[in-house]
């Protein structure tokens, strides 16, 4: 087994990617291909805390949390997608820095 | 002899009346217009009915029979549980409740009688006003809260009352918003406009103390808590054990937390620095200006350090941080004496003249009060000059502005050179508004007279010579505006305005409704002067724990009273004062002798004094510049929210990695 | 009522919103007429009428100590999840159904011209029932749930115009924000369940109560605060707030400033108190500091707002400021005053931005410049705005007085330079938050009217009604609060004390 401590550095290196992807892309689409990334990330997180804290054996509670979890994503992301569908009829397109009508 | 339940019907049937308004309108005008004022009468008959109850030191139920207490009576309720604060198994309350002692009482009174003859005398006034429900309703809301304020037991509920008050006041100040008439202010289109502003002002700049008085507030509950074990905001309590006092001072904010208590005061009370908006909340009909900036509302502060006064003056002979709250409270009277004195020398509006001299008169009674805390035992000569002139001030200023209010429903102009020559027209109005401007200058026998009296005694027995210095000058410049006053509005030439009014509508006095209570009020001004002594005997259970002897006799008292009062050496410097004063505006402005403006054009030092005074010392200027400034750095401040969702995340990113340096620190 | 289905009171609240808002779906899928609009209203209201009734019941068998406040199916905890409540849970539903009840009631008129009504009715039902299920989660995967499902029937409803711009961008914004904060939750969740082996708040508050610090508990409380400040609306994490409450309908305005940025502040309570006792883990300095930062840019900014809805989405931000403020103080005076405050800013906010709703159905725009002197049009909506916001601005008798009086003694209590000089930001704040309420209802009484305001009228009834009963609760409250301190109270001497919200879960 690799040493616990190279799980939770790839878990928030990947979170990390995706926070970068949020805060640094154009692209809308792109940002939310960013939330995903770090639900991924978090879900590696309980997979790996359910095999090394555990002490032997895996714990199953943490892959059901996953599963709730990638449940509960999944309505997200549609809600995201819609409404990106509708972003891009009213501003024609994905820019983000473009899309500042409320400032200030 | 009081009926029953009167401390809390005083206030509660003029609230309850206010908020019934719409109904009784729908019922019909006189309806509504009577009930206004029935609810006010009532107030005076139950505030009345406790007089005796102080007189006799008991508070007696006149229906039932029974005995409620002895005076100071405290009727409390419990109002907000606050759990189990002290650890006994028995939940303690936050109280609520009404205090019947001489002070309460006192003022009741005043505000209660003077607000029913203002009430009356609205019906003239105010007649054909298309928007009476409102102005009933903000009317009986005020003085109803006003009661409140003045009868409440604890700093909690006085708090109450008196942040309702400023509610009404910017109301009512602001009543004829919808005035289309085009403004002289360059900023403001239409007087609706800028009538408007003015309450906005009041409103802002009172709440501006209040908040200091909020944080004393809730110290002082915090150091009762700490000192008694349950928090509580009661004066008698705070009175009775002064431990809490013993707190503050051992956390080292003694001072701090008295001179905040007095912030709100002097917001309330307009007191420098908070002065300004008291000329601007003219802008309201002459009775709003009458009831709240001349009798009522601006005494609130002058209340509340009376009510304090005691309190902290037993608390002066063992923590010594209370000297400086005194001196605080007489200096800044002083100051705001001589400030607000000069300003009025040179207004041009009537009722700004009045304006000032309140906040002049308001000065000195801060000053009597502020110099009762650093007259050791003669401290009682003090607080009764203050609570003297209160009520000797409230009387000849309402007489006052009701006597402008009925110039200008006569004259249709605000501003006195406008006017002239009103004399013969309106003599029931030149004859009160003399005797209410003798009576204000402290010309013998009226009222004012005496109670300039009794806090030149004060300050001069006490040996505070620099505080009689400037009381002494404040007392010449007094006369000089008042009947600069006088002289500029019935004296002299009519006005191009004035013969143009003549014309058109005729020059006449007031209506009856609006000349009984000038009357009653100008008999007032001349028979209170002598009710020293009573009031030296009402006020009993409090001043001798300010230093004086027991009352031996009221006739003892009468005959020392007129004896000092006429032939001591404060009157004879008071006489020589006045004369000062007196005498060059008669020349100026009733005489007419001299024209004033061709004497101050020519002079350059003279005009630089007019330009500085007309500008009120250039203190309205900084209010505006201050929020100028918060403005400009509202609008520096509000670029940051782009509202590009990158930089928003870039925002969260910052706080996650800000917190987490925070926790970092921490550990380290 | 328990015994006919063989399930406690307290699922009642989380059930019989699921189920109406189901309901008013299908109802509104499959009739089409005139007055679909009406009944769907009717149905959501008489829906909620049940659920404030169950959440009144179940507060006053709390109070007698009848209630059951565990309630879990199947697997028992630590592994099962599970309900779990006390004061603080039905304090924050009470005014969740509540505060729904009263914007149900209000949108029959507001969205009458409206399509997919079904959508909205069934959005804003599944939307309390989503923050009654966080208040009353018992384990971290339930309130995640919940909140996840809060999250997405407000997103849906910000963008519920979705015919204009504006709300769709709002939406996206608060979407991706939003999306980040759940995914930092979930992370703090990993690494509780990492540290501890359990999910449940109980036993997860047992472990870290009676364990010593270790470097992790500190991230996992940053990443916590963090990540439920997003849903509460604290700066940095703010920016979604003031594009999003403008831009939704205003009922939906008024539920989410009332109610979902208040079940973030739950969440964050909930997990911060319980979990890490302010003694050792000395929160309440970072706590202050972010309250002192959000108090003062939200309210600097807020006296240049020209548009209504954003001024009021301001104020809610610096109220959320002041709220996190009583928490700071890491007392139970603190935390009642606190959570007194979050039921009356609720109800006070809510009926404020309620009234900015009726002025906006009336004359189509929200600037301040265009609605001078609409008030004297409209003068039952101009008082009860005006009551509204003289409430927010602290003004006795009103509620608000009274709250932000308890958080400045709260505040003292700590007798040291620290209490004092958060005691006094927070009333210097108090006095530009009474500059720009004030000054909003002079715009509306006090300015001469424009040409666009020459031909409103009063709103309906229906719109109205909603509004009067908050007002009358306002003014009550002002002059009698022991009603909602009590709950206050009660709530904050069981967060404080933990140890009966473990031993129920246990």
């Amino acid at each position: 087994m690799l040493p616990f401590e190279w799980y939770l550095g790839l878990s928030i290196i990947v979170m990390g990617i995706g926070i970068f992807a949020i805060a640094t892309r154009k692209n809308l689409i792109k940002q939310i291909i960013g939330i995903e990334i770090i639900i991924s990330a978090v879900h590696l997180n309980f997979i790996a805390m359910s095999l090394y804290f555990r002490n032997g054996y895996v714990d199953p509670f943490a892959q059901t949390i996953v599963i709730v979890s990638m449940s509960v994503g999944a309505g997200i992301i549609a809600v995201a997608l819609s409404l990106t569908l509708k972003a891009y009829q009213h501003y024609k397109t994905l820019n983000t820095r473009r899309m500042n009508k409320l400032k200030w | 002899m009081m009926l029953p339940y009167a401390p809390w019907l005083a206030w509660l049937i003029p609230l309850i009346t206010a908020i019934l308004m719409p109904v009784f309108n729908k019922l019909g005008k006189k309806v509504r217009d009577y009930s206004a004022i029935g609810a006010i009468f009532l107030s005076v008959i139950f505030s009345f009915s406790l007089v005796l109850d102080i007189l006799y030191g008991k508070a007696y139920n006149i229906l039932t029979g029974e005995t409620l207490g002895t005076i100071p009576y405290d009727w409390e309720i419990n109002w907000l549980p606050i759990g189990d604060v002290n650890g006994d198994s028995v939940l303690d309350y936050i109280t609520a409740g009404v205090l019947v002692d001489p002070l309460s009482v006192f003022m009741m009174c005043i505000v209660s009688f003077i607000g029913l003859l203002i009430m009356i005398y609205s019906l003239g006034y105010m007649h054909g006003e298309p928007d009476m429900v409102r102005y009933w309703f903000w009317m009986d809301f005020f003085i109803g809260s006003m009661l409140l304020l003045v009868s409440a037991d604890n700093l909690l509920q006085m708090f109450y009352g008196w942040e309702m008050v400023g509610v009404c006041s910017w109301q009512l100040i602001s009543f004829w918003y919808k005035s289309k008439s085009p403004s002289d202010d360059p900023r403001f289109p239409t007087e609706g406009a800028y009538n408007a502003h003015c309450g906005l002002k009041a409103f802002i700049v009172t709440s501006f103390g209040d908040i200091f008085l909020v944080i004393s507030i809730a110290v002082i509950g915090f150091a009762t808590w700490a000192a008694f074990g349950v928090p509580t905001f009661n004066f008698m309590k705070l009175a009775q054990q002064t431990g809490w006092i013993g707190e503050l001072a051992h956390w080292g904010i003694l001072t701090i937390v008295s001179i905040f208590l007095f912030t709100g005061p002097i917001g309330k009370s307009a007191q420098f620095p908070l002065q300004e908006w008291l000329p601007e909340a003219m802008a309201g009909p002459t009775t709003v200006s009458a009831l709240i900036h001349a009798a009522t509302m601006v005494k609130a502060g002058v209340y509340l350090v009376a009510r304090i006064l005691p309190i902290f003056y037993a608390g002066m002979g063992i923590y010594d941080g209370l000297a400086t709250f005194f001196t605080v409270v007489a200096w800044i009277g002083a100051i705001t004496a001589f400030i607000a004195a000069t300003d009025g020398l040179v207004a041009r509006e009537l009722k700004k003249v009045l304006a000032f001299s309140t906040i002049s008169q308001l000065g000195y009674m801060m000053l009597a009060l502020g110099a009762a805390g650093l007259s050791g035992t003669l401290a009682y000569t003090g607080y009764l000059a203050g609570t003297f002139h209160l009520m000797a001030h409230a009387i000849f200023k309402a007489l006052l502005f009701l006597c402008a209010g009925a110039v200008l429903h006569t004259v249709h102009t605000k501003y006195m050179d406008q006017m002239g020559g009103l004399k013969e027209h309106m003599p029931t109005t030149y004859k009160t508004m003399l005797i209410g401007a003798a009576s204000l200058s402290g010309i013998p026998p009226f009222a004012g007279f005496f109670s300039k009296e009794l806090i030149f005694t004060a300050l001069w027995t006490t040996d505070l010579l620099a505080l009689f210095i400037v009381a002494g000058v404040v007392a010449v410049l007094t006369p000089f505006y008042s009947f600069r006053m006088i002289g500029l509005t019935f004296f002299g030439p009519k006005s191009e305005h004035v013969k143009k009014i003549e014309e058109e509508h005729g020059l006449h006095e007031a209506p009856k409704v609006m000349t009984i209570p000038l009357w009653i009020l100008a008999i007032l001004t001349i028979i209170t002067g002598f009710t020293g002594p009573l009031a030296e005997r009402f006020f009993e259970p409090v001043i001798t724990s300010l230093g004086a002897g027991h009352i031996t006799s009221l006739e003892e008292l009468y005959v020392e009273y007129l004896v000092h009062s006429f032939t001591s050496i404060t009157t004879l410097i008071s006489l020589v004062l006045i004369s000062i004063g007196f005498f060059p505006a008669y020349y100026i402005y009733i005489k007419r002798k001299v024209d004033p403006k061709a004497i101050v054009e020519n002079n350059a030092l003279l005009r630089g004094i007019y330009t500085l005074l007309y500008n009120r010392w250039y203190w309205n200027a900084l209010y505006y510049k201050i929020s100028g400034v918060a403005i400009w750095v509202a609008n520096r401040i509000r670029k940051v929210q782009t509202g590009v969702l990158n930089v928003n995340v870039l925002g969260m990113l910052l706080g996650f990695a800000a917190m987490l340096i925070y926790i970092l620190l921490m550990f380290m | 009522m328990a015994a006919i289905f063989n399930l406690p009171l307290i699922t009642y609240p989380i059930l019989v919103t699921a189920c109406f808002g189901i309901l008013v779906f299908l109802v509104g899928h499959f009739v089409r007429g005139k007055y679909t609009s009406k009944l769907l209203g009717l149905i959501s209201s008489v829906g909620l009428l049940f659920t404030v009734y169950f959440v009144i019941e179940a507060i006053l068998s709390l109070r007698n100590g009848t209630l059951t406040v565990l309630y879990y199916y199947g697997t028992p905890p630590p592994i099962g999840s599970c309900l779990e409540v006390d004061f603080l849970s039905l304090a924050v539903a009470l005014l969740a159904s509540f505060l729904g009840l009263m914007v149900t009631i209000y949108s029959i008129k507001y969205m009458e011209h409206d399509n997919n009504l079904n959508a909205y009715y069934s959005l804003l039902l599944f939307l309390i029932a989503a923050v009654i299920g966080v208040a009353f989660a018992g384990d971290l995967l339930t309130l995640f749930v919940f909140y996840e499902l809060m999250g997405v029937t407000s997103y849906s409803l910000v963008a519920f115009y979705k015919e204009k711009a504006e709300p769709i961008e709002a939406a996206i914004k608060y979407l991706i924000m939003g999306a980040i904060g759940s995914a930092v939750i979930l992370y703090a969740f990993s690494l509780i369940y990492g540290l501890t082996g359990t999910l449940n708040i109980a036993y997860v508050a047992n472990y870290f109560r009676s364990a010593a610090p270790q470097p992790f508990s500190y991230v996992i409380l940053i990443l916590l605060i963090g990540g439920f400040g997003v849903k509460a609306a604290i700066v940095p994490m703010h920016s979604w707030l003031i594009d999003a409450h403008p831009s939704a309908p205003s009922g939906i305005s008024a539920m989410l400033s009332g109610v979902v940025i208040k079940g973030g502040l739950y969440a964050m309570i909930r997990t911060t108190v319980l979990f890490f006792p302010v003694s050792t883990y000395m929160w309440n300095y970072l706590l202050a500091t972010i309250a002192i930062v959000t108090i003062f840019l939200a309210n600097i900014i807020a006296i240049v707002q020209k548009d209504l809805k954003r001024l009021l989405a301001y104020s809610s931000i610096f109220n959320i400021g002041l709220i996190v403020l009583a928490f700071s103080l890491g007392t139970e005076f603190g935390l009642a005053a606190g959570i007194f405050h979050i039921l009356n800013h609720g109800i006070m906010k809510g009926l404020a931005f309620m009234c900015a709703g009726v002025i906006l159905h009336t004359i189509g725009t929200r600037n301040l410049d265009e609605m001078k002197g609409i008030a004297r049009k409209m003068p039952v909506t101009g008082v009860l705005f005006a009551i509204a916001l003289l409430g927010l601005a602290g003004v006795p008798p009103l509620s608000g007085f009274m709250s932000k009086f308890l958080i400045i003694f709260s505040a003292v209590q700590l007798s040291n330079t620290y209490g004092y000089l958060l005691a006094a930001i927070a009333l210097i704040n108090s006095i530009f938050a009474t500059l720009y309420y004030a000054k909003v209802i002079k715009v509306i009484w006090m300015d001469e009217p424009g040409e666009n305001v020459a031909n409103v009228h009063e709103a309906s009834w229906v719109m109205v009604l909603p509004l009067a009963l908050l007002a009358l609760l306002i003014v009550i409250v002002g002059i009698w609060p022991q009603l909602l301190y009590d709950l206050a109270y009660h709530a904050a001497e069981n967060l404080i004390n933990a140890q009966s919200y473990i031993n129920n879960g246990m």
